[in-house]
């Protein structure tokens, strides 16, 4: 497997000697030399096949061409089919139609993409265009930040409310809608226990509290 | 001692009290075997060390996080990995990852660095991660350690924002450990990044105290023999179980359990209630926790599952009572309530109601009841009480309570008694520090 992976070379900026010899030794490290026309890809062999548009056009800088990442990737990949048997001719066409990415995936070792350095690239993209995170590999993480000093807060500011030692109360309660707008709240564990007489006192006791609440209102809404 | 990862439960107490609703404690354990006398196989280390060259940084602290580095950079072997970034308003990959084949390459980078600007923080980060991120393989280890003494001040600068991008790597293979410096750092940012890209959060009060936790983060590495720790509890029916410790869960429900060293155990205190109608005289409650740890195992690159079921008899009050408590659950059960206490104590002085401090400090001091590592921590913490240093005091209390609810303890059958001369003689990984932000004082007899 070639270590470092091909991505390593994403800055790569050069002359076609450059390009020739950065090639050659990943070529070398691929065993992609053995069986081929030749083991050291020469700035010929570059001319050659930018004439054939295996290569994509080279930015130029004065008389001088200028090879980048994508040329690398090119070059590679078309040194990995050549050693496949396959023509020139053939090579060329298939790059035409196949996107850079894709033709990385031609290069032995290749083949998985490495998620470390996707989510890096996503990361780059989301923060520079200035946008919020959009992670989609991110586990959903429940309690990133710290909850337990969630909890020291909440705890103290209980302790300021309650006094001190004062506990936070968690009671289970149950509504129950009589009406759209009747509802009756009520300890889940009292209601559990609560039997027909019980249920009775309470209905009883509910509208005592209503007709209480009316007359000390005179009838009137709040 | 095992030679390989074992998994155990112990109760607080070997039985529940029947008839009655019973709340009780569980520890569960995870344990490394010692270091193997000859280590045939390590992963490799495929690091990012990127150093805040911000202004504050000038003088003593960037000559010491330079030194810091390049002394990790002289333990590596040509098998690892290592690239430079630094950052201030800019960022700069001093040098790009590569085999650490030529220390001098990177001892001459080093040499040039020198102070000035702003806090790129968050870009800083991203230039390690993505330097790391080129040598990912299943062989390697791949981290970036961020060291910085102020407050990020350009770019991203809050856990919210950076939080998620930092535990994206992470789930991708590249974790994050953080080192602040000073008390000008803010370490809910610097350890909300720990957590968040599972590793570790280490400060140094002072440039002196900076090699300690640089160290320990090198031998931690070193020593790793599992990772991707990953715990889940199953319980009956009306049987309710709680992880105490502050670890992260997952989507899944599992809870994620720091990584594992050689001679080390992971750990985690569950807390389980018990309902009356289950504890029926003479009864024993057949798999009352059965706990399931998943992990990767680095010396054979395998994935592991570890099981165990607790299972406890029920009795009456009086034999119930007159069993004893497990001592090593108590001691766990007493640093996370410490833990818990301080981090109370924390949000008490940060809004400077500092006779608050004083009354949770005092409770912590009697719950610690015969726990020298709690006690001698909390009069530590005192000092900084009593002289009204705020960021000191939120500082030392932050990272304080994260290693008491997350070390790494000892794997012995009895864990040493706290002294300064036992914690000397553990790897940096395995010590209690009185003072976290503090390097380790020498042992009394080498003095």
């Amino acid at each position: 497997m070639l270590n470092p992976p091909l991505e390593t070379f994403r800055d790569f900026s050069g002359s076609s000697e450059d390009l020739a010899r950065l090639a050659t030794r990943i070529c070398a490290e691929l065993g992609l030399g053995a069986g081929t026309d030749t083991d050291e890809l020469s700035t010929r062999l570059v001319r050659d096949y930018a004439q054939r548009d295996i290569l994509s056009r080279p930015e130029r800088l004065g008389k001088e061409a200028i090879y980048t990442w994508r040329h690398l990737v090119e070059l590679v990949a078309a040194r990995a089919l050549v050693a496949d048997g396959w023509p020139l001719a053939k090579v060329t066409q298939h790059f035409a139609l196949t996107p850079l990415e894709d033709l990385l995936l031609l290069v032995p070792g290749q083949g998985r993409p490495n998620p470390a350095l996707m989510a890096a690239k996503r990361i780059r993209e989301s923060t520079l265009a200035g946008g919020q995170a959009s992670e989609p590999a991110a586990p959903p993480l429940q309690r990133l930040a710290s909850q337990r000093q969630r909890r020291a807060d909440l705890m103290f500011s209980m302790k300021q409310l309650t006094g001190e030692n004062t506990p936070p109360r968690a009671t289970q309660i149950t509504r129950i809608a009589l009406d759209e707008d009747i509802h009756l709240l009520i300890e889940t564990d009292r209601l559990r226990n609560l039997g027909l007489d019980g249920a009775d006192a309470v209905g009883r006791a509910i509208t005592a509290s209503i007709i209480d609440w009316i007359t000390a209102k005179g009838g009137k809404q709040p | 001692m095992s030679d390989t990862i074992s998994l155990d439960v112990t109760p607080l107490r070997d039985a529940l009290l029947e008839g009655h609703n019973n709340a009780c404690l569980a520890l569960v354990r995870v344990k490394a075997p010692a270091a193997p006398a000859l280590q045939t196989r390590r992963k490799a280390l495929n690091l990012a060390l990127v150093i805040d060259r911000s202004g504050s940084m000038s003088g003593r602290p960037l000559e010491e996080a330079k030194r810091c580095v390049g002394m990790i950079i002289d333990r590596l072997g040509p098998q690892d990995r290592a690239a430079v970034v630094t950052y201030d308003s800019e960022v700069e990959t001093i040098v790009p990852a590569q085999r650490v084949t030529d220390p001098a390459v990177f001892h001459r980078a080093l040499a040039q660095v020198q102070s000035r600007g702003m806090t790129a923080l968050f870009g800083g980060w991203l230039a390690g991660a993505e330097q790391a991120a080129l040598g990912v393989n299943e062989d390697a280890i791949s981290r970036v350690m961020l060291l910085s003494d102020g407050c990020a001040n350009e770019g991203p600068d809050a856990i919210e924002d950076i939080g998620p991008h930092v535990a994206t790597m992470a789930a991708s293979g590249v974790s994050t450990s953080t080192c602040g410096l000073g008390n000008g750092f803010n370490e809910d940012l610097m350890m909300g990044m720990a957590k968040a890209g599972q590793g570790q959060g280490y400060y140094g009060d002072t440039a002196e105290d900076l090699l300690d936790p640089f160290t320990t983060e090198f031998e931690l590495m070193r020593a790793l023999c599992a990772r991707k720790l990953r715990l889940s509890l199953q319980t009956p029916a009306g049987v309710k179980a709680k992880v105490l410790n502050e670890y992260t869960q997952e989507g899944d429900g599992r809870w994620a359990m720091p990584d594992l060293a050689f001679g080390a155990e992971g750990w985690a205190l569950v807390s389980l209630t018990v309902p009356a109608r289950l504890c029926t005289p003479g009864a024993t409650i057949d798999q009352l926790l059965r706990v399931t740890v998943s992990l990767d195992d680095c010396q054979t690159d395998r994935v592991r599952v570890l099981d165990h079921t607790l299972s406890l008899p029920t009795l009456p009050a009086g034999a119930f009572s007159a069993l004893a408590e497990d001592a090593r659950v108590k001691a766990r059960a007493q640093e996370l309530r410490a833990a818990e206490l301080q981090l109370e104590a924390r949000t008490a002085a940060r809004r400077g109601r500092w006779d608050q401090v004083d009354q949770i400090l005092r409770k912590a001091e009697q719950e610690a009841g015969e726990n020298p590592w709690v006690a001698e921590g909390l009069k530590a913490l005192r000092v900084h009480a009593e002289a009204r240093r705020t960021e000191e005091f939120a500082k030392e209390t932050v990272y304080k309570s994260r290693a008491m609810s997350s070390r790494l303890t000892s794997s012995a059958d009895v864990e040493p008694r706290f002294s300064l001369k036992n914690e000397a003689e553990m790897p940096s990984y395995l010590r209690r520090k009185v003072e976290q932000g503090k390097r380790m004082p020498p042992a009394p007899d080498q003095r």
